[in-house]
């Protein structure tokens, strides 16, 4: 059985629009096993982004508790935080979000230069080697703006894998693709979670992207439904 | 550092930006530094001037002749620091001639001095343009180079000296100082002390006298050391003299720096604005690096270090360019400006001091306009820069 990585208690989230209260995750608990790849499906505007900001430790949620690793985030200082989140979340975004005057190697060492105890020349190594896990080793010196949108996202997923990430948090990754580009995404991402047991949450609209994870959850006003 | 790495790729990616706020930089120090070192140059050279014939500290009796000025002289001579003391006698008169050129006649101020000391004293020798000074030959005066050429005179010329007392006498032209002032050079001449003591039939007495020191700048300190000795003379350094040319001149000055100084502050502004601007369009890529794990500190070390990074290139090209100009200056490439102002180079000083305080004050400005957009930058959220359009 594999242990508990994410553990989410009575989370809750609304935001006001003029003088009512939207209430997007309403006292959701939930809880994400080692090694799990979960699609999270919803209809536009039910919350899965906001649901993945605060799993993502990148915004608080108005009451409830989520624990990573069994630390309580709540308990943490906003530079703890940053730390947790540089050392054990990954992200990749829809629209790939790379720095636009780095290469494409650059974007990927990113994460990991904070870090100034790890040598840069390691972190290059590393770099390089994820992006020739991407299928990218001929693409190390390209700027984003000379890269194709399928490349961008192959970029970004090797970017969030830069630090080992407990759990890596994808948002639409295939959203602004197109089919064919879409399925080499996904099979990447099907690549990762077998190869390197890596957890992972997707938030989609894609029933292809769903049908590649292990499970699927749906959001639906602001709970959770587990479907397989 | 990773700040470095990004505050630089920031830079460089953004060139038009970037060197607008340096060229701002550039202009504000040059500009700054320049104005400056020319203020200086022209007061110090006023001030030499002045000091080129004038006394450093000097003693007189209310109004009164100064009698038995030997032992005090005496005394004086032997106080640390002080290069020489000269027994004055002035007086004002009008010189006459009738040459060639035409007749001429001037109102004049007349020096009588011992010349003996004043050539040890004052290094009077060095200021004369013609003639040479000649202690002992008592119908002889020196004139001051712009009266002299206005007279069109020559060395060994005959000149007409009516006294105040409307004593005339007939004397010949020795040769010609240029001061450096024009007012002296104008209307000044200067005669052995015996001769002036003469006309002036006042007997052997002092209007004056007059101290020089090895450092002018020295005066103020022998001032009390001089009052003890000479009772109740008064004593007047050069600086009490010219005291409202000094203030007018430190005015003067106050007033150029506090404006050179907004073009500093116009640079900064610059900098605020072009580092704003780079904020707002970095603000997604701020919500990238937050949701890497980046911490606000290190956001806004990025921003404030590319505001560092502009403020020490604008600085450091400032200051060379500012050297190079006042080197030209010195070179006299613009000595056709010099002629209007009685000069024969525009005269540039500045010290070591000053170029700190500008350089220091230009960074203190530039840190100052890089902190606001920096600390709007560390405080945006995650969320709310990832989602900025």
């Amino acid at each position: 059985m594999n242990k508990t990585i994410l553990q989410l208690k009575e989370l809750s989230k609304s935001f006001k629009e003029k003088k009512t209260e939207l209430k997007i995750i309403d006292n959701l608990s939930w809880e994400v096993k080692e090694q799990d790849f979960i699609a999270v499906l919803g209809k536009s505007g039910s919350g899965k982004s906001t649901f993945l900001n605060l799993i993502g430790i990148l915004d608080k949620p108005d009451s409830g508790e989520i624990f990573i690793e069994n630390k309580n985030i709540n308990d943490l200082k906003e530079e703890e935080r940053d730390l947790l989140r540089n050392r054990f979340l990954g992200f990749v975004f829809q629209f790939h979000y790379l720095l636009p005057e780095f290469s494409a190697l650059e974007n990927v060492m990113m994460p990991a230069l904070i870090n100034k105890k790890i040598d840069k020349k390691k972190i290059k190594e590393k770099a390089m080697e994820l992006l020739r896990s991407v299928e990218l080793e001929d693409r190390f010196d390209h700027k984003p703006s000379e890269l194709s949108g399928g490349e961008k996202q192959r970029v970004a997923i090797a970017r969030a894998l830069m630090n080992d990430p407990k759990i890596l948090l994808a948002d639409e990754p295939t959203g602004n693709l197109d089919g064919e580009t879409s399925e080499v995404i996904h099979r990447i991402l099907h690549k990762i979670n077998k190869e390197r047991a890596q957890t992972i949450i997707v938030v989609t609209h894609s029933e292809e992207l769903a049908n590649v994870c292990k499970s699927r959850v749906y959001l639906k006003k602001g709970k959770l439904e587990i479907s397989r | 550092m990773i700040e470095f790495f990004i505050a630089k790729k920031h830079i460089l990616e953004r060139k038009k930006q970037s060197i607008i706020s340096i060229l701002g930089i550039v202009i504000g120090i040059t500009v700054l530094t320049v104005s400056i070192a020319i203020s200086n140059g022209l007061n110090n050279n006023m001030i030499n001037n002045i000091l080129s014939i004038s006394p450093h500290i000097t003693i007189t009796n209310n109004g009164y002749y100064i009698e038995d000025y030997e032992s005090i002289m005496a005394k004086l001579e032997k106080i640390s620091g002080v290069k020489g003391a000269i027994p004055t006698f002035s007086n004002q008169g009008i010189l006459k001639t009738d040459n060639e050129e035409g007749s001429f006649s001037s109102g004049v101020k007349i020096q009588g001095m011992d010349l003996k000391k004043a050539t040890q004293a004052m290094n009077l020798s060095k200021i004369m343009m013609a003639g040479k000074i000649e202690p002992e030959e008592y119908n002889k005066v020196l004139i001051g180079s712009e009266l002299y050429d206005q007279f069109g005179l020559k060395v060994g010329d005959k000149v007409e000296l009516t006294s105040a007392e409307n004593k005339k006498v007939m004397l010949v032209v020795g040769g010609a100082f240029k001061s450096g002032s024009l007012d002296i050079d104008s209307s000044m001449v200067i005669l052995p002390l015996v001769t002036a003591q003469l006309i002036s039939e006042s007997g052997d007495v002092l209007r004056s006298i007059d101290l020089t020191m090895n450092n002018a700048y020295d005066a103020p300190k022998v001032v009390g050391e001089v009052s003890k000795i000479v009772g109740e003379y008064r004593v007047r350094t050069w600086g009490d003299i010219n005291n409202a040319l000094l203030k007018a001149l430190a005015l003067e000055k106050t007033v150029m720096i506090t404006l050179f100084s907004l073009i500093i502050i116009i640079a900064g502004f610059v900098v605020s604005v072009v580092l704003n601007t780079m904020v707002r369009e970095k603000t997604r890529d701020i919500g990238i690096l937050r949701s890497m794990g980046y911490s606000r500190k290190i956001i806004m070390r990025i921003f404030l270090l590319e505001g560092s990074i502009l403020g020490i290139f604008g600085i450091t090209t400032g200051i060379i360019l500012s050297f190079l100009i006042m080197s030209l200056l010195k070179m006299g490439v613009f000595n056709k400006l010099t002629e209007i102002y009685y000069l024969t180079s525009i005269p540039v000083e500045i010290s070591f001091k000053e170029i700190c305080l500008i350089v220091g004050a230009t960074a203190v400005v530039i840190f100052i306009s890089s902190v606001f957009p920096s600390y709007r930058a560390a405080k945006l959220t995650p969320v709310e820069a990832l989602k900025y359009e």
